[in-house]
This record gives structure tokens, C-alpha cells and sequence, in this order.
């Protein structure tokens, strides 16, 4: 297929299904390029002064549906056209301002599905559609005119780099999605048509992750205010914006995305500034929201538990989970803790992939290389989370041992 | 003492010799340098060097007893704390060491001795001293390298290109640069943009379908069904075929003692091994024709199906070393420099010149016409060739008038001294 016959130019009709491909902002060029309040001003005249459509009705319940975590958008229809390309712009401006991990999140969870179940409902029979889909989204795939078998019944007619497979899927932890279990040919990975929107469902929630770091005004937190400064003047925009608000308020969802709040253990040693990379990584994936899969959440239990953290204070964190109950958790988390395991070493969190010493944010120096002992010669390797924490915690108090003798801070020399 | 300052100018001649010709990396400036000093176990890193020229001067200088780069970029490799490099992206690493492989031949090669009783033995060292005495933990142990392990590494590192980096991913053995690393194994590294910008979880995705590993039997198809067991013998790509083809090629061993040879490799009983050999016309057929989808063998249950099916699976993938291909903070080390404990050279091998490489020859670069005398200081050497001729095996004690390219080795191994 050569790029001139490209059906997005000649099917509006998916961008409308589809808002989050990139073919939008060209068709809409001349929209996408206004500054966010000259959009909203322009979308609020055009579709509520003009055509009385209720547009914070609609984001509004988008807001609600992904706050009860619903599998698809209820108020979605491609017959609203063009408006629901509108919204999607609006969420981006919205998340922006919200700045709060864990309703981008759920948007996420929720758009994403929704984005599932029409990518579902396309008859595609040759995943032409999802071809173009794909390259429109920067992938690099194949198109083949006459199906692939992969298996004696199952035929594809799309491979995708297996580049780009690996990073769609890197989030997802079910064994459908893992380069070994899938068919690898010359570069390319020959996908089914279930798999690959499965795929493209955690492209599109990735996209909305970044909504929150990323609009026009990228500089935060000034800017941020500035954008509400000015939009919060359009007055239906503040309706809308407060509403929604009032709404995340009354769901009493945590406004701040500092995990280590619900993390202290007061009877004891607040240990949560020592916590390793991989155990701070899954906290914050925990705060936000995110599942974790049934090792990551089995490490924690044990890792918490191996600390004395009260029980009640373990099942707290995992509160925030998307498909948490209560009854089970306790449950499950009891019956770890009575067969008193210990957290897993180092060498076995990293072939189960949990350890995150090479995390941008969380990773950690010492994980990765490890650090001399006092007379410089040996150097000795995190075999364990658990030995990180006496490490840090004993550099710590050392840290301020050197304070309290000489009156200031000594600056530490990293030999390694 | 004497050996060692001995060892070092002869490197150093070495790397004077080569001011002009050793090789470069590729993007010399965004890598990191790190050296180990003959008198010390201390790294000296974080250095980056603005030309080839400042590093040949280096070495030149410092004459150091092992030398590696980064297989990542940096923008600023002379940084000394990690995070302040700003990385860049890091190649794609493969490293076969023969000291991870499984072969017969370290029985008969590697030694341990207990430091506080002297007790030794062959083999890997046992975690405690055998001594009921003693129990001390800590041992000298000597590792050394055969025509039958290093052999055995270069199969790896074909089958790693010839079964998955090609057919597979794609790569073009062109393209794939490949390294003797001066003593126990071979790297290879694979420089490409796409590449260089996976993580290290990323990457972590290309080691599972290497080796074989976090394959699910059931996500292919494997499961108890009211016929039998279900399989997967219909798919025309991936793992799901390279394991039946592995089974069928099993199976069509015509020799029935050869055949057996083999199946002893698997978990199966003596019964279970019966079966498969009775019905291996059927089960080939039945691979060949991708037909039925269904085994009913007696004695074959789920569990047993699995487990013969995973190790086949482990047999199949290559055995490379997984922490090097993940880590994307790793030092490697630097082609054209000498290996400080063996004394022979880092070489890079084209892949058409793979096959004929001899890294008991090929790496070797000191005289054979010089000679210096020299005392074994361990109870044994074993047997070691270098270029044509086999030296030892040595006994504690022996004084020897070698030639400069087995001596050093055996200097640079720790196993004799200058007399
Ligand atoms: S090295 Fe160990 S402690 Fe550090 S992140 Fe990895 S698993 Fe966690
Ligand atoms: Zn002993
Ligand atoms: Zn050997």
C-alpha cells in the first residue's frame, strides 16, 4: 500500500472514532493551532451557543465514568463527529490543569478501553483499517494482501517491528503480549488482529499519561496557574472545570500523588525515605492507580511485612487499586504473612522484571553499581531490598553523626 | 613483583607497537573508559577521552591490566557520578562466557584450594571446605580454558546469530561485530540506532525470546482437553515451531541407542521414554502434516508434557549471559587490548572468518623465539596449547625455560613467577 491511498484522508468517519490519531491534527489543522483559550472560547460558542450541545455534560460524565471505572464511555457516539475530536483536545487541557496522577490515570484506563471496543467494532476483515491506524500512529508495520498464516487457523494480514512491539506491550504483564510467545519472522512480529488492538489500547493510554506533563504551556507550575488564570475567565469553562472538581472531591480522591503520606508507619521507624528503586516504583504505580500484576503484589506484602508494617497499614496502600476488595485482600495478605515468606533477592525480583535500578526517577546508583566499603578495596553488590535499606539507613545516620561533630554537613566522596 | 613489572613492559612494548593501529570504537567520544591497574583490584573510571590519540597515549602511559569501554553513549562520559553522563542509548550485548557454559571438560580443568588448609580438589570449589576440620569458605581457585570449552562458546554465538539474531530479528550477520575477549568467551555487539534506545526492560524482551525463557506452553495452546492433550503443532513461525521441529528432529534419530542418548537429556521415565519411541512415526507424521491437534501418548499427563516441552525448549535457546545484555551501564572490554590474565589480545572476527578463528593462535601476539625461565607456584597447569605447540601439564615447583608466548600466559594466569 503506498502512502497516497491512505483512507484516513477519505474516512473522516474514524478520526471521529478514533480522536487520538495524529491524522486529526491535520485534517483540523487550523483548530489545533489556536492557543488552549482561544479553543475553548471558540469550541463553547460554536457548539453551546450555536447548537446548545451540552459540552460539560459531557466531559463531566467522561470525569464520572472513569472515576467509577467503567469499561467504555457512555455518553461516546461517532455520530457526534468532529466534536469528539473537541473533546479529547478538552481532556488534554483539563488533565493539564488538574495535574493529579491518579484522575489521568483512570481517564487513561477508561478512554483506552473505550478505544478497545470501537477499534473492536470496526469490520475490518483484511485490518486495512488497522493498518492504517497503525502507520498513522508512527509504527512501522506490514501489509500483506493475502493473509499470513500463523497458525494452521489463525491468519494475519499485518506484522509490526518488533521494535515497536516490545515498547507497546512493555507495560502490559500478560504472557500474551511477550515477544517469545509471539511469532517473530525477519524483524517482524505477525500479530493477530485481538492481540494488536490490545496493543494499540495501551498506545492510547500511554498518549493520555503524558496529557498531565504536556500541553502547549509546557513550563509548570507557573504556567500551569497562568492557563487557569485565563481559562477559569471563560465562564463556561469555569462551570465545566468546577464541576468536575466538585466531582473528583465528593469521590474523595486523593488529590496529592505523594505515596509515602499513606506509607509512614508512626509506631515505628518511618523507613519509606530508604525504600529501594523497585519497591518505590511499584508504590507509586500502586498510588496512581495502576494494577499490579500478582508477584509485584506478593514482593510488597512480603517486603512491608519483612519491615513490621502493621497489616492494616498493608492493605491501606492497596486500596487505591482498581479491582481491590477488601475481604480478599486481607485474606491473601494474612496468608502470606503467616507463611512468613521473605521478600525475594535481587537476582530473582530482576528476572521476574521488578527491579527498577535503571528507573529514570526511581533507580538508584548504588543498585546499579553497587559501593565500596570504608577502606575503598571491596566492592559490594544490593543482593537484596532489604539490604539496600540497612545501607541507606546506615549512611544515613552516619551522615549526621559527621553533622553533629563538626556543626555542618560533610559532602561524601563517591570513590566508585 | 618482578613478574609483574616484567608482564607490564612488554604490554607496554605491545601498545607502543600498536600507537598507530589500535582500533577505534564507534563514537569514541561518548564513551566511558575504565582501567584496571596491574598493582590494585581498584577501577579507575568515568574517563572519556577526546581522541584516539589521548587514549593510545594512555595506555602507553599507564600500561593498565585490563581495559574496557561503555556499550552506552553519553554526552559526557568523563562524568563521574552516573547520573550526570546524560546517556544516550547503549548497543545491543551478547556475551558467551565459557565459564557459564556446561561442559565436562572443567572437571578436568579447574581447581580449587582451601586458603587456610590447603586441601584442594578439581572442579568448582564446594561452599564449604570438605576438611571436618577446617569448614573455611574461602579458596583459590584456578579456572582455565580448553579447546572444548571456548569450542563450545563459539557454537553459542553461532547459534545465537544463525538461529535467532538473523532469521528472526533480522540482523544481518554483517552487521553483527563479533569479539574474542582475550581469555574465556565472545562478545558480540550489535550498533543500531532503533536498538540503542531500548531499555534495559525493553531489552530484557530480547534476552526471553533468546533463550527460551517466560515461554507459556498454554498461551501457544497447550492444555488437557476431553481428547488428550492439546498441542501446537500447527504454527508456521516462533518458539511454538522451533520446538516441535526440535522434537521431530529428536524423534527421526534413526539409531534407537542413539535416540536414547538423546531422550536421557529430558525429564521423561524409562516408560515414558518407551512410549515415545514406539509411537515416534505417528508423532512425526503428525508434526510434518500439522494435522490433529491432539495427543493421547499413556503416561503422558500434562506436567510431563510441559516439562519435556520447556526443556527442549532450554536446550534451544542459546546460552548467553543475561545480566550483560540487560544492563545497559555495562563496561566491555576494549578490542585490540590485552587481556591482563591471559596476556592475549581482544580481537574482532569477521563473521565468514568465525568459523576458522583460533583463539589459542589468532590472539596470541607475544614471541615464540624469546624465551624466559620461569617456577609453577600452584600444584598443577593444566594442559595448554598455544599457537601449534601443547605445553604441561606443570607441576608446583618446575622450573622452565618457555617461550615468551606460553610464558606470559602462564604469568598473566598467576600460576609461575620469573626465576
Ligand atoms: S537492585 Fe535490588 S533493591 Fe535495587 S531496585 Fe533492583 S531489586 Fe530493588
Ligand atoms: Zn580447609
Ligand atoms: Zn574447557
Amino acid at each position: 500500500m503506498s502512502s497516497d491511498e491512505n483512507i484516513l484522508t477519505s474516512k473522516p468517519e474514524l478520526l471521529y472514532r478514533f480522536p487520538w490519531l495524529s491524522f486529526t491534527k491535520i485534517k483540523f489543522k487550523e483548530i489545533g493551532k489556536k492557543n488552549p483559550n482561544e479553543f475553548v472560547e471558540w469550541l463553547y460558542k460554536k457548539y453551546w451557543d450555536k447548537n446548545k450541545v451540552d459540552i460539560d455534560k459531557k466531559i463531566e460524565s467522561i470525569f464520572e465514568d472513569a472515576i467509577n471505572n467503567l469499561e467504555i464511555i457512555r455518553d461516546f457516539s461517532p455520530k457526534d463527529g468532529e466534536l469528539n475530536i473537541y473533546i479529547y483536545w478538552m481532556l488534554k487541557i483539563i488533565l493539564f490543569l488538574l495535574n493529579n496522577q491518579n484522575i489521568t490515570n483512570r481517564i487513561a484506563n477508561l478512554y483506552s478501553k473505550n478505544a478497545k471496543t470501537q477499534l473492536e467494532l470496526l469490520r475490518d476483515e483484511k485490518m486495512e483499517y488497522l493498518y492504517w491506524i497503525c502507520s498513522d500512529l508512527g509504527l512501522d508495520v506490514q501489509y500483506y494482501e493475502y493473509p499470513i498464516k500463523i497458525t494452521a487457523v489463525e491468519k494475519t494480514n499485518l506484522s509490526v517491528h518488533f521494535i515497536d512491539f516490545i515498547k507497546m506491550g512493555i507495560n502490559l504483564r500478560d504472557d500474551y503480549r511477550k515477544l517469545v510467545n509471539n511469532s517473530l519472522s525477519h524483524e517482524y512480529v505477525f500479530i493477530s488482529k485481538n492481540r494488536l488492538i490490545r496493543l494499540l489500547q495501551e498506545y492510547v493510554r500511554n498518549e493520555i499519561l503524558k496529557f498531565e506533563k504536556t500541553n502547549k504551556s509546557q513550563e509548570v507550575p507557573k504556567e500551569r496557574t497562568d492557563l487557569e488564570e485565563i481559562l477559569t475567565k471563560i465562564t463556561p469553562f469555569k462551570i465545566t472545570f468546577e464541576k468536575i472538581k466538585n466531582l473528583i472531591k465528593s469521590k474523595k480522591i486523593d488529590l496529592s500523588s505523594d505515596y509515602t503520606e499513606t506509607i509512614k508507619y508512626k509506631e515505628g521507624k518511618d523507613l519509606s525515605i530508604f525504600f529501594p528503586p523497585c519497591i518505590k516504583f511499584l508504590l507509586s504505580k500502586v498510588q496512581q492507580s495502576q494494577n499490579l500484576i500478582h508477584n509485584e503484589r506478593l514482593f510488597l506484602v512480603f517486603f512491608l511485612n519483612s519491615l513490621k508494617y502493621p497489616i492494616d497499614q498493608i492493605i491501606n496502600i492497596f486500596k487505591t487499586l482498581p479491582d481491590f476488595d477488601d475481604k480478599i485482600a486481607r485474606y491473601q495478605i494474612e496468608f502470606a504473612i503467616k507463611k512468613g515468606y521473605s521478600p525475594h533477592s535481587c537476582a530473582k525480583l530482576e528476572t521476574l522484571g521488578i527491579c527498577q535500578k535503571d528507573n529514570k526517577i526511581f533507580g538508584d546508583e548504588i543498585c546499579r553499581e553497587g559501593f565500596y566499603s570504608r577502606n575503598q578495596e571491596r566492592n559490594i553488590k544490593i543482593t537484596h531490598p532489604l539490604f539496600f535499606i540497612n545501607v541507606k539507613e546506615s549512611r544515613y545516620y552516619k551522615e549526621l553523626k559527621k553533622r553533629d561533630i563538626n556543626g555542618q554537613k560533610i559532602t561524601r566522596i563517591e570513590k566508585n | 613483583m618482578e613478574s609483574i613489572r616484567f608482564v607490564k613492559r612488554l604490554f607496554q612494548a605491545y601498545y607502543k607497537d600498536q600507537q598507530k593501529s589500535l582500533p577505534s570504537v564507534s563514537n569514541l567520544l561518548k564513551r566511558e573508559f575504565a582501567f584496571i591497574p596491574w598493582e590494585n583490584n581498584i577501577m579507575i573510571r568515568h574517563l572519556g577521552f577526546k581522541s584516539l590519540d589521548f587514549l593510545t597515549d594512555y595506555l602507553i602511559n599507564n600500561v593498565p591490566k585490563h581495559m574496557y569501554s561503555s556499550a552506552s553513549l553519553y554526552e559526557l562520559p568523563g562524568a563521574s557520578k552516573m547520573d550526570n553522563k546524560n546517556y544516550l542509548g547503549c548497543d545491543l550485548i551478547f556475551d558467551i562466557d565459557a565459564d557459564h557454559l556446561d561442559t565436562t571438560c572443567k572437571e578436568k580443568h579447574d581447581f580449587w584450594e582451601c586458603k587456610s588448609c590447603k586441601q584442594s580438589g578439581t572442579g568448582l570449589s564446594p561452599k564449604f571446605c570438605p576438611n571436618s576440620d577446617c569448614k573455611s569458605t574461602k579458596f583459590k581457585k584456578i579456572t582455565w580454558i580448553c579447546e572444548e570449552c571456548l569450542e563450545k562458546a563459539k557454537k553459542e554465538i553461532f547459534k545465537l546469530i544463525n538461529e535467532f539474531l538473523e532469521p528472526d530479528f533480522g540482523i544481518n550477520k554483517d552487521s553483527c561485530f563479533v569479539f574474542f575477549s582475550g581469555h574465556r568467551g565472545y562478545h558480540l555487539h550489535i550498533e543500531n540506532e532503533k536498538l540503542r534506545k531500548l531499555s534495559s526492560h525493553e531489552r530484557r524482551e530480547i534476552v526471553d525470546y533468546i533463550t527460551g525463557n517466560n515461554i507459556s506452553l498454554s498461551v501457544f495452546g497447550l492444555r488437557k482437553s476431553d481428547r488428550g492433550i492439546s498441542y501446537f503443532n500447527q504454527y508456521k513461525l516462533g518458539w511454538p515451531r522451533k520446538i516441535m521441529l526440535k522434537l521431530k528432529n529428536i524423534l527421526s534419530i534413526e539409531n534407537e541407542v542413539e535416540l536414547r542418548n538423546r531422550l536421557n537429556l529430558y525429564p521423561l521415565s524409562k516408560k515414558q521414554k518407551n512410549t515415545l519411541i514406539k509411537e515416534r512415526k505417528d508423532i512425526i507424521d503428525n508434526i510434518v502434516k500439522k494435522q490433529r491437534d491432539n495427543w493421547i501418548l499413556l503416561g503422558f499427563g500434562i506436567i510431563t508434557w510441559e516439562n519435556l516441552l520447556l526443556s527442549l525448549a532450554k536446550n534451544i535457546g542459546a546460552d548467553i549471559d543475561i545480566p550483560v545484555t540487560i544492563d545497559i551501564h555495562r563496561l566491555i572490554r576494549y578490542p585490540g587490548s590485552l587481556h591482563g590474565s591471559s596476556g592475549f589480545k581482544v580481537v574482532g572476527i569477521e563473521y565468514k572468518n568465525l568459523e576458522s578463528f583460533d583463539p589459542f593462535s589468532d590472539p596470541v601476539i607475544f614471541s615464540k623465539k624469546n624465551f624466559l625461565k620461569l617456577e609453577i607456584i600452584v600444584p598443577e597447569v593444566p594442559k595448554t596449547r598455544v599457537r601449534e605447540i601443547t605445553w604441561g601439564p606443570f607441576k608446583m615447583g618446575e622450573v622452565l625455560d618457555l617461550p615468551h608466548d606460553i610464558g606470559i600466559f602462564l604469568l598473566c594466569k598467576n600460576v609461575a613467577t620469573l626465576k
